[in-house]
């Protein structure tokens, strides 16, 4: 028993800097951040309630319009987010997979994007995404201009409609195919030869080849992209800052908001209580996936 | 590849090159609009998709943001950005590598517990903590400094770090170590000549993983630094002109191509080893 502590022991001692670090930094900074979103505050001056304390802070949240919008924005934005980056990644994997001339120069330039920081790319595409139309078209605008397409010429994600979210995923999309790309492209160099060669004997297409056997293969892979990708987009905050800059209630989402909260309007336990619910969100999502993967791990191994 | 005859090969390849010019437009447009004069930025046929790159490249943005108005606000934050990032980047991943070989050699419980915690962690919303610890910060005289933006980023990159570095680890064939050793070397030149350079390609793909994702943070930069610890994201996001309301936008392009050429370098010269790396959590047979 003794010799089985002892041999225990450097391995402790090995993790415990990483553990203690995590737990300070990750863990009890979340306690604290749920601790801070149930407390009462009054205004310094007039004595008015801020926060009436508790559970009411996150109904009172909750029943906000400003945040019910961000939540709403967040929406749109997530659900193009994902399918664009999941239908260009596949799409690129497929192209690059099929055996394209110098696959290596082009899968380093799809990935490029992914490495420049959304602040760097956000000062281009804030200008790519001008809303300007006819004479005063810039960007993507001029672009469609120029293919004929001036009726599809809009404001982008200042139009003035209910789902302009939609337009800020299209940087976000631009930033993160190639990483998709990556993750298809590794699912399909997993899957072995004799599997297509089999099929293509049976008869089947290409087409047919790519329903029925390789795409089938994929579906974790595609689960996996469509978690990170999905958590990605209720986190993100540096574009939407880059873009629309500090404070805009047209571009808000939760992250946004909860700057908002905490810097302009000075309020840090409704940014805590909207912190809270965005890890919660984060969390329905994510917590389900880990459980399922490191289950089927455990199957394989 | 069976589907590589050259007869198939060719549309695909066509296929390909609307994709490089859809993602390379806008990073040239970056580089374009460093280059131009603000003459040249507020001309309306200058900037047009057809013809937007500079006539006249001029290297003022640059000399604005090393040695002219701007450089009292671009190189501190360039310099802050190179110590914290790297600072990060080496505590890190020397405690990504004791957890990690911990993990892939040494038989404990809660192995299990600790990477799945790490994975977890990692998808954890970094805003979520940004209110405490900026109250913390405030508090303990670390808000502002350069200590207290590198622990956050340990924080923020630790946990993926122990994730790809346990899954390279766990693939290095360990019994190697003992078969040097039988074949008479010493326990230090079996960790050294065996080991070591089985290990490396984990171990520099890590750095380099988390390098990217300090040296690209602007949640914790923005809020946790005002002027003296400011990074140069966050530097970026408050380029302003000599007048309020005149925009500096070719110093901010200027700032935006050399911040961002390090990185191009790294993905263009390592892209194999990021792929390998950024995949391994994900995809599994």
């Amino acid at each position: 028993m003794r010799k089985r502590a002892k041999d225990r022991l450097p391995g402790f001692l090995l993790v415990l800097p990483s553990i203690i670090l995590i737990a300070i930094f990750v863990y009890w900074l979340i306690y604290r951040n749920v601790a801070t979103s149930l407390d009462q505050t009054v205004t310094r001056a007039t004595k008015r309630v801020l926060n009436p304390g508790g559970l009411a802070n996150y109904s009172k949240l909750l029943g906000d319009g400003e945040y019910q919008h961000a939540l709403f924005n967040l929406l749109v934005l997530t659900v193009v987010f994902v399918a664009g980056t999941m239908f260009f990644g596949l799409l690129w994997a497929v192209l690059l997979e099929k055996g394209v001339k110098g696959e290596g120069f082009f899968r380093s330039v799809y990935l490029l994007p992914m490495a420049i920081s959304f602040i760097a790319a956000g000062v281009v595409w804030r200008w790519l995404l001008s809303p300007g139309v006819g004479e005063q078209a810039v960007g993507l605008n001029q672009l469609l201009a120029m293919m004929g397409l001036e009726r599809f010429q809009n404001g982008w994600w200042q139009s003035p409609t209910q789902f302009s979210m939609a337009a800020m995923a299209i940087p976000a999309i631009w930033q993160l195919s190639g990483y998709v790309m990556a993750l298809f492209l590794a699912g399909f160099r997993g899957i072995s030869e004799d599997q297509r060669e089999a099929a293509r004997i049976d008869g089947a297409s290409e087409w047919q080849l790519y329903r029925h056997v390789l795409f089938p293969q994929l579906s974790p892979i595609a689960l996996s992209a469509l978690i990170i990708i999905g958590h990605m987009s209720m986190k993100m905050f540096d574009l939407i800052y880059a873009i629309a800059g500090q404070n805009s209630y047209k571009a808000s989402v939760p992250a946004t908001l909860m700057w908002t909260q905490l810097f302009a309007q000075n309020n840090p336990t409704a940014a805590a209580v909207n912190a809270t619910i965005l890890l919660v969100l984060v969390a329905i999502v994510v917590v389900p996936y880990l459980i399922y993967t490191s289950k089927s791990e455990k199957g394989t191994h | 590849m069976a589907s590589q005859d050259i007869k198939g090969t060719k549309p695909y390849t066509l296929l390909a090159i609307p994709i490089i010019i859809w993602t390379l437009v806008p990073l040239l447009w970056t580089l374009a609009l460093s280059g131009k004069s603000p003459a040249a930025l507020a001309s309306a046929n200058e900037n047009t998709l057809g013809n937007f790159w500079p006539k006249d490249w001029t290297w003022d943005n640059y000399a604005l943001i090393f040695t002219g108005g701007a450089s009292d606000l671009f190189l501190p934050a360039l310099r802050n950005s190179v110590v914290v990032c790297l600072s990060a980047t080496v505590i890190g991943v020397i405690l990504a590598m004791f957890c990690a070989y911990a993990i892939a050699r040494l038989n404990f419980p809660g192995k299990r517990v600790i990477l799945t915690t790490a994975l977890t962690v990692s998808f954890f919303p970094v805003i979520a903590m940004v209110t405490p610890l900026f109250d913390l910060w405030t508090k303990i005289g670390l808000f502002d400094t350069i200590p207290g933006l590198i622990i956050p980023y340990l924080a923020l990159t630790l946990p993926l770090s122990i994730w790809v570095l346990s899954a390279f680890f766990q693939a290095i064939p360990w019994e190697m170590e003992q078969a040097a050793q039988v074949d008479g070397a010493t326990t230090w030149q079996a960790f050294r000549k065996v080991i070591v350079p089985l290990a490396a390609p984990g171990v520099f793909t890590t750095a380099i993983i988390s390098f990217f994702i300090a040296w690209n943070d602007f949640v914790f930069a923005i809020s946790l630094t005002s002027d003296k610890a400011r990074t140069v994201p966050a530097a970026l996001a408050f380029f302003t002109g000599a007048s309020q309301f005149e925009q500096p936008t070719g110093g901010i392009m200027a700032a935006a191509v050399v911040v961002t050429i390090p990185v191009v370098i790294l993905v263009l010269i390592f892209q194999r080893r990021i792929v390998a790396g950024l995949t391994s959590g994900a995809v599994k047979g």
